[in-house]
């Protein structure tokens, strides 16, 4: 059954009364918003229009169907609502991808690189490529632009360990997103040997420790948790989590995958990793 | 004029959540999800329709823009229209760019499949016609 709203229908929250109307118009502006805050330095590199042009075709549907999942799960702690009058999160995960579609589009046109002189199989491809990063802002623009309420609320049915796990995947992903597609972490592997390499390791670990245990920023739940009742073992594996997406990533985006030697792809993923791991501890801090 | 939501309403709007109230979305908020799965389907589909094309070698055809050429000091500007024919991008491309009296090497730093960039070449002599040959690329 197809349900709908009228435009002015009043909508009461917090004892805060609005027009169902006006309320979807801020909802989808705070999603566009969202996007730019987050993907717009991303848009204004070499690195994304070059890589849309490389990238094979099955890979960038495959992404995109990631996308749609992950913006799902970003949507169950975030989400471009303040509060969650709308019930439809799968949906939303669709708008958001949609407001990602529409905010790379407006920015590569006017940006010029995105024209009408394009093929139009290379402007899909550059657009269904930058989108990615830009729904990614989209859901997850409550937490960017000021929090709403209904984070907290849907997460409190997960179990905690799930949740260790969910917060480091999407906030390593949403770190690792604005790193990964630039030759930068090619760049800093020239200017690394192994023992810096190493080093990159354990600071990230530590990093990931001192960020979310040591530094105590919010109350721990470890003794409620069954499986990672350690704050070590949280870190070890909260890396371990962000070396996957790393290497995953650099897979993607072409810079390199474990089917290749071990000297070429591992560096960068774990040079990738520090920044990762930085973006699931604050992942798990929010959740 | 507001009409506040009443159960009626309510009941084919939607689910509740927690005890808190849910609606549908608004005309808005349709025209945003359709507008996104048009916008999705279009992408899909294209990359789509483009995978189930033969695969084609990389190839370039290079046409002058004769109506664009102008002549500045002594040598004269060519415009040249560069396209990738291929199913591939290729990146650092090197041509060279023959015509009766001179030849040139230019260099394209990444054209994608079905890309034309345009290119100027200043020649000494207004070129009749021009031939190129490729000399380089590199391929992902």
């Amino acid at each position: 059954m197809i349900s709908y709203t009228g435009w002015n229908t009043c909508v009461e929250h917090d004892g805060e009364k609005s027009t169902a109307g006006r309320i979807e118009l801020r909802d989808i502006a705070r999603g566009l918003a969202g996007a730019l805050f987050v993907s717009l330095p991303l848009l204004f590199t070499m690195e994304m229009w070059q890589i849309a042009r490389t990238m094979p075709d099955w890979v960038l549907i495959t992404f995109l169907a990631i996308t749609l999942v992950m913006n799902k799960l970003y949507l169950d702690f975030a989400g471009f609502r303040k509060w969650a009058w709308q019930s439809s999160k799968w949906w939303d995960a669709v708008v958001a991808l949609g407001i990602g579609i529409v905010a790379s589009a407006m920015t590569l046109f006017v940006t010029g690189s995105l024209h009408l002189g394009l093929d139009h199989y290379l402007m899909a491809k550059l657009v269904a490529l930058t989108s990615i990063p830009m729904s990614i802002g989209a859901a997850v623009a409550v937490n960017q632009l000021g929090s709403g309420d209904s984070s907290a609320f849907e997460a409190e049915g997960l179990k905690l360990d799930l949740k260790i796990i969910l917060g480091s995947l999407l906030g390593g992903i949403l770190f690792a997103m604005n790193i990964a597609p630039t030759i930068e972490p090619k760049v800093i592997v020239l200017q690394q040997n192994w023992s810096l390499i190493g080093g990159t390791m354990l600071l990230s670990i530590a990093i990931s420790y001192l960020t979310v245990s040591l530094a105590n920023l919010e109350n721990r739940d470890l003794q409620d948790r069954a499986i990672i009742t350690s704050e070590w073992f949280e870190a070890v594996l909260a890396y371990a989590i962000a070396f996957l997406i790393s290497m995953l990533l650099l897979w993607v985006f072409g810079y390199g995958t474990p089917l290749e030697p071990m000297e070429v792809w591992l560096p960068q993923a774990i040079t990738l990793s520090y920044a990762t791991t930085l973006g699931g501890a604050a992942g798990r801090l929010v959740l | 004029m507001n009409d506040s939501i009443s159960t009626d309403a309510a009941s084919d709007i939607g689910s509740k959540t927690d005890g808190d109230q849910t609606y549908g979305p608004t005309i808005l908020g349709w025209a945003a999800r359709l507008l996104s799965l048009g916008l999705i389907a279009f992408l899909v589909g294209n990359i789509l329709w483009q995978i189930s094309l033969e695969d084609r070698d990389i190839g370039f055809t290079v046409a002058m823009e004769r109506d664009e050429i102008r002549q500045q000091g002594d040598q004269y500007l060519v415009p040249l229209k560069i396209t990738n024919d291929g199913s591939e991008a290729a990146r650092t491309v090197t041509l060279e760019i023959i015509t009766a009296e001179e030849i040139i090497d230019i260099e394209i730093l990444l054209i994608g499949q079905n890309e034309t960039v345009s290119y100027v070449i200043a020649l000494s002599e207004l070129p009749r016609s021009i031939e190129y040959r490729i000399i380089s690329y590199e391929t992902s």
